[in-house]
Parts: structure tokens; sequence; C-alpha cells
């Protein structure tokens, strides 16, 4: 089924085509609420959320960019809503040190390739791990997080020096950085 | 978003490593997803899945039928349909008379079958020389091994069984997992039958597939002519070929699948708990007529039964075990098993002699009242001491109920409750008021056996840092039928509020 094709019968609720773009774009979908998740089953809970909105609001897509940057961007936002719903999260985004947090090796997980590299952002504390999503892979602004996260542009740039500091001590623990190669991320530049 | 997003290397290696990571979600989603957008059509597919219930099930008893007792299961599975021309060698034990004057190279040609999700059965010649054998099943393999038996029954044959298969050297990994994830369960037949020994024989050839290079295969020779069991190395050489070679993407694929679709053995645990609790109480009851009698003539009651005796609510409790299942995020379903005690006080005097007096009751053919007589030294009168009467029960039961999250967050949670508990009365004692309310009788026997209560409760759940939750809320119990049988012609509904206390804790 062409993308034009399925996305005329999504339109009109079809519910073949509908399946037929949820297959698709499904799986790294879910990849990106999981990054979000405490767990799996809220990753789906946030997948389940996104696509709904996702198909209701698909007759407002314009063929402008590509659909799954459209669908990635819904999705991001429903999972930053419900994240948002959690008080346990404005608390978390809220706080300018971590106090308390230390990295243990048994934490890290040890899975291969990107999976890997997700597991090791999501042993992140909330706060952190949701800037530097946004920030690093999403592709927003300080600007645009501080506004979607309701707090300051400075929190949201302090909050993603320490979470990406973090990280990196993770990645290099397991070896997935080199030490070496860390330190040129020293320069990191900001928005 | 900003166009200079890759200008920190750390920021693109992350972005690039995340792109690739992808998850499977369970169906389940896209049922949600369904049911949400195509409300109308929920119907259908629960049509489905219930036929798809039963055709399994039926599979499944259809599958069971053919095995019996004097059966080896043999079974190999395959992946891909596609592999079966190349299919490992599987060779069971099968053979005939006929196979004896075969050499095993025959054999091993003649007998190699398809792999294919099948249960087979040894023969039943085999079977009746090899008696009182033992089976073993083994594992399947995992790592890119497999194990090839050829079990060969050759009542005249008593030497080694030699199996020689080309080998395909070259195939990746992937490949040998697809053409070789076969499960075979290697029978390990010991004849112990001594009227059998002269004639009987058993050859087993296990061959390892292992990569680019065979390994040596083990054959065991088993002899049943009260010799030891030989065992013979011999170098087989087994190939297994692929005939379609799997795209990248393919590969990509089931890796990712499988790595990302692992079966999760804790997820059916993560919804049930168990939970212990202790309600202590205040109980009481109220007392009715279940008929429109009155009281016999000449009798000075004026008041309410309830006014005229002098009863008091008294300390009850309840505790039991349940286990605690999370059906969504705000929906829980309980059972387990409970104790309770209920108890209120009556006060009577003692009389100085036995008195007799008439209790109430309903003749259970007519169901017309009649006054039973009953000798008694409780008095509901002035008398030499006041005597306290328990009037309680000691129950088994089977809680039922529901909580209902009305409100919360991950460490603190708000919840109603609702709940039946059928009930099975296990002792107690009944003091029955007589019919002119001037007397109280002890007539256990009066009791029902079986009762049932409601209950309704709200509850805080407060998750501590153990990972405990602790359940702290008012409840109300309610019986829903009379402590009395029907023949009393009184109806006695018990009730108590109390504190409930409980702790939950996650399996």
């Amino acid at each position: 089924m062409t993308e034009e094709l399925m996305l005329a019968g999504s339109i009109k609720n079809n519910a073949a085509a509908q399946e037929e773009l949820y297959n698709r774009f499904s799986p790294r979908m879910l990849g990106v609420c999981y990054r979000f998740a405490k767990n799996r089953e809220d990753a789906e809970d946030m997948l389940q959320e996104g696509f709904i909105k996702v198909f209701t609001q698909l007759h407002q897509y314009r063929n402008e960019g590509a659909l799954e940057g459209w669908i990635r961007r819904i999705v991001v936002h429903t999972c930053i809503n419900i994240l948002k719903k959690n008080k346990k999260f404005s608390e978390s985004v809220d706080l300018i040190h971590a106090k308390g947090i230390h990295i243990r090796e048994d934490m890290i997980p040890s899975i291969m390739q990107a999976k890997q590299v997700v597991e090791c952002i999501r042993i992140l504390p909330l706060g952190y791990r949701t800037v530097l999503n946004l920030y690093a892979i999403e592709g927003f602004s300080h600007k645009e997080i501080g506004t979607l996260l309701d707090i300051e542009e400075s929190t949201s740039r302090s909050q993603y020096t320490r979470a990406k500091a973090m990280l990196e001590e993770i990645l290099v623990k397991k070896n997935i950085i080199h030490k070496a190669r860390k330190n040129n991320f020293g320069n990191a530049s900001s928005r | 978003m900003e166009n200079n997003f890759y200008r920190d290397e750390f920021e693109q290696m992350l972005r690039e490593t995340t792109e690739e990571f992808r998850m499977y979600p369970s169906r389940k989603v896209w049922h949600s997803i369904y049911n949400d957008l195509h409300p109308d059509r929920k119907w259908p597919s629960f049509a489905v899945c219930l036929l798809l219930l039963t055709a399994i099930l039926h599979i499944g008893i259809a599958n069971n039928n053919n095995i019996s007792k004097t059966t080896v299961p043999l079974i190999t599975t395959t992946l891909n349909a596609s592999l079966q021309n190349a299919a490992p060698v599987y060779h069971n034990s099968s053979g005939n008379n006929n196979h004896a004057k075969h050499n095993t190279e025959d054999l091993a040609q003649t007998n190699r079958q398809v792999i294919s999700l099948d249960s087979k059965e040894v023969s039943t010649d085999s079977q009746e020389a090899l008696t009182s054998s033992e089976t073993e099943t083994l594992p399947a393999t995992t790592s890119g091994k497999t194990l090839v038996a050829n079990d060969s029954y050759d009542p005249l044959m008593n030497t080694a069984t030699k199996q020689v298969v080309p080998n395909k050297t070259g195939l990746n990994p992937l490949e040998k997992i697809l053409t070789v994830a076969t499960i075979p369960l290697v029978s390990k037949i010991a004849n112990e039958q001594k009227s059998d020994r002269e004639i009987g024989a058993a050859n087993r050839t296990i061959s390892i597939v292992d990569g680019n290079e065979a390994d040596v295969v083990t054959t065991e020779t088993s002899a049943f002519n009260g010799l030891p069991v030989a065992a013979t190395d011999k170098l087989g050489i087994t190939a297994v070929q692929s005939e379609r070679t799997l795209s990248l993407a393919e590969k990509a694929w089931i890796e990712d699948f499988a790595f990302h679709n692992l079966r999760n053995p804790g997820k059916w645990k993560t919804n049930l708990s168990f939970q212990y609790y202790i309600t202590p109480s205040i109980g009481y009851r109220h007392l009715n007529k279940n008929n429109g009698f009155e009281p016999p003539n000449g009798s000075l009651i004026t008041t309410h039964e309830n006014d005229e005796l002098t009863q008091q609510a008294a300390p009850n409790f309840e505790a039991g075990a349940v286990m605690v299942l999370g059906i969504n995020k705000k929906l829980k379903v309980k059972s387990g098993l409970q104790f309770n005690f209920t108890n209120y006080n009556t006060y009577a005097h003692d009389l100085q002699h036995p008195t007799q007096t008439m209790v109430p009751m309903n003749d259970p053919r007519s169901g017309y009242l009649r006054h039973q007589p009953y000798n008694t030294t409780y008095g509901n009168v002035l008398g030499s001491n006041l005597s306290k009467l328990n009037n309680q029960t000691l129950q088994l039961s089977l809680p039922i109920g529901l909580d209902y999250r009305v409100a919360g967050n991950d460490k603190i949670k708000w919840y109603m409750g609702a709940g039946i508990q059928p009930s099975y009365i296990m002792d107690g004692n009944a003091y029955l008021i007589s019919s002119d309310n001037k007397n109280f009788v002890q007539d256990d026997a009066m009791l029902r056996k079986w009762n049932a209560s409601a209950n309704l409760e709200t509850f805080v759940s407060i998750k501590t840092p153990s990972g405990i939750d602790i359940n702290v809320g008012p409840q109300l119990r309610y019986q829903l039928l009379s402590t009395y049988t029907k023949r009393y012609s009184y109806t006695e509904k018990l009730y108590n509020v109390g504190i409930k206390i409980g702790v939950t804790k996650k399996l």
C-alpha cells in the first residue's frame, strides 16, 4: 500500500489502512515513547494515546515534510503531556541539582547497540532524561523546551548540561564511548 | 527546532544511535486503538478471538489424543517451510524388520525426514522389542547447534551406525539458527528386557552440527545381549542447507523482533499482589420479625424488640489474605480467605429456677407461626445477677471484591472498594428472644451455617520505600442474610464498622 493510499484510507477511517500506518510507524514511535516512559507498559500507553491523536488529527496533515516527522511530533507532545500529569515529573524538571544520584555499575544494562544507549538514557533521572531527549534527540531548543515543560529556559539549559555529563559518565563506564572521545564533547554548543 | 542541530558530536551520536532503536508494541495496543477508533466494531474482534481460542483448544486436544503411553514422542520444528528440502536429518527409531537388511547408510538416507511440526510414534514393533524403555527429552538448541538423532532399531544389527551428510560451510549464524532450530526429542532407550537381549539392539547417532566444521558425532550402540552398552565415536558430517538466503533486512527484522519481543515472564506477575489485612471493628445488629405475628395474649409488650432488650455493640474483627489482580491502572479484583469474628452483647438476668418460655418459630411446612416451648434461666426481667450474653460467631469467608482507584500518584492512592463475602459459620452462640420478649433462650442450632455479607470500603494506599503498600481506611460490613435459620421467626442482620489495615506486596 502506498503512503498516499494509506493516508487517504486512514483519513476515511478505513481500518486496514490505519493498521498499515500503525504497523509502519509504531515500532519507531514506541522507541521514542520508551525513552520518555518509566517502563514499557507506560510507553505503550503513550503510544496508544499518541496514535489515537494521530488518527483523529490526520486530516490536518498537509504533506509538508515527512509523515513520520509529523507523527513523531504528535507522539512526543503526547509523551510530554502524559509526563506532565505526574506531579513527580514537574518536581524533577524543576530540580536544578539531582542530589544523591549515583550511577552504579549494576544500574547500567548490558544490552547491545541502540538498545544499550537508550537504556543508558533511561537510567537518568526523569527531569534530566526528558530534557536530554527533547534537546539532543528530538531537536527542540531550550526555549521550546521551557515552553513545553513550563520551566525557565535557563533551567532547561542547566538540566541538559547535567544530563549530558551524567550520560557521558555512564557511556564511558559502559565502554560505549571512550574517555578521549568523551573529552571532545567538552565544547558543546547550545541553542 | 533549529537547523544547526548537529553541532555537537555527542548529540549527533545520540541521535543516530537512537534513531535505530525500535520496539514492537504488543497487539493489545493496536486493539485498544482500533476499539477507540471503531467503537462499533468491537464485537467482531471478540468473536474472532473466541473462534481462535476454540480452534487452538481443539487443536491442542486433538494433538493430545495422538500421544499414547507406548509412543516415544519425536518432535522437530522448523521456522521456515522453505527449508524443508535441506532439513537436518531426523531419523527416528521407527524402523521395521525390513530395515535390518539395510546397511546404516541406507537407513540414514531412507529415514531422512522433512522437518515439520509433528509428533511421531515409534512403531509398535520397535516398542514391543523395547519394552520398559525410558525416554529423555533434550532441551532445544539455542546456540546454532542442533542435535540430529538417528535412532534406529535393528534387531539383527549390533554395529555402529555411520551417517555421512555433506556439510555446507559458510552459513552465517542466523541461517544456522533458522535452519537448524529444531527441537529434537532424542529418546534414550535402555532396554532391560532379558528375553529380547539376543535380538534386541538399538542404534542411536547424535550429530552435533556446529558451523563450518563437523563435530564428532557420538554414536551409541546399545546391544541387548547382556554386554555393556558400547559407545563409539564416529565422524558424522552433517550439513544443513538453506535454499533461501535471507536478506539483510529480514535478518535485521528477525533479530530486532526477537530482541524486543522477549517473553516477559513477569508481566502477569507484575499485576499480581498479595495482601494481608486486619479489620478491628465495632459490631451490632438489627432485629426484625420476619412474619406478622403478635405477642401472645396477656403479654405486656408495648415496645419494639430492639428497644425492649438491653443490648450493646461489641468489638469484632476480620483478618484475611487475598490475591489482588490489577485489571488495569484503575481497577483491581481481589479474592482470598478471611476469618471473621462477629459479636454483640445482650444483657439478661439469671433466674433462680429454670422457666418455661415460648419462642416464636415458623412452621417449616405451613410457614405459619407457632410458639415452641423452651426452658431457660435467662430473663429479660429483674433477676438475681446481670449476665452478659455474647452473641458471637466465628466465620470463614471467601471475599471477592473490586477496588477502584479514585485518585493518586505513585506514592499515595485513594481507592473505593466493594465486595461480597460468602461465609461459612464455624461456630457461635445464638440467644433467642422469647415471644413475649421476657426471656432469652440459647439454641446454637438456630444459627445459619452459610451466610453472605457485603462490604464497602475506602482506603488510602501508601507506598513505602521498600515497595510495600500500606492500606488504611474505613470499612462497613453488612450481613445480607439473617444470622438465624428460617425457622426462627426473627431476622437478625449483623453489621460492623471498622478500620481496615492492610499490607500489600507485589509478587
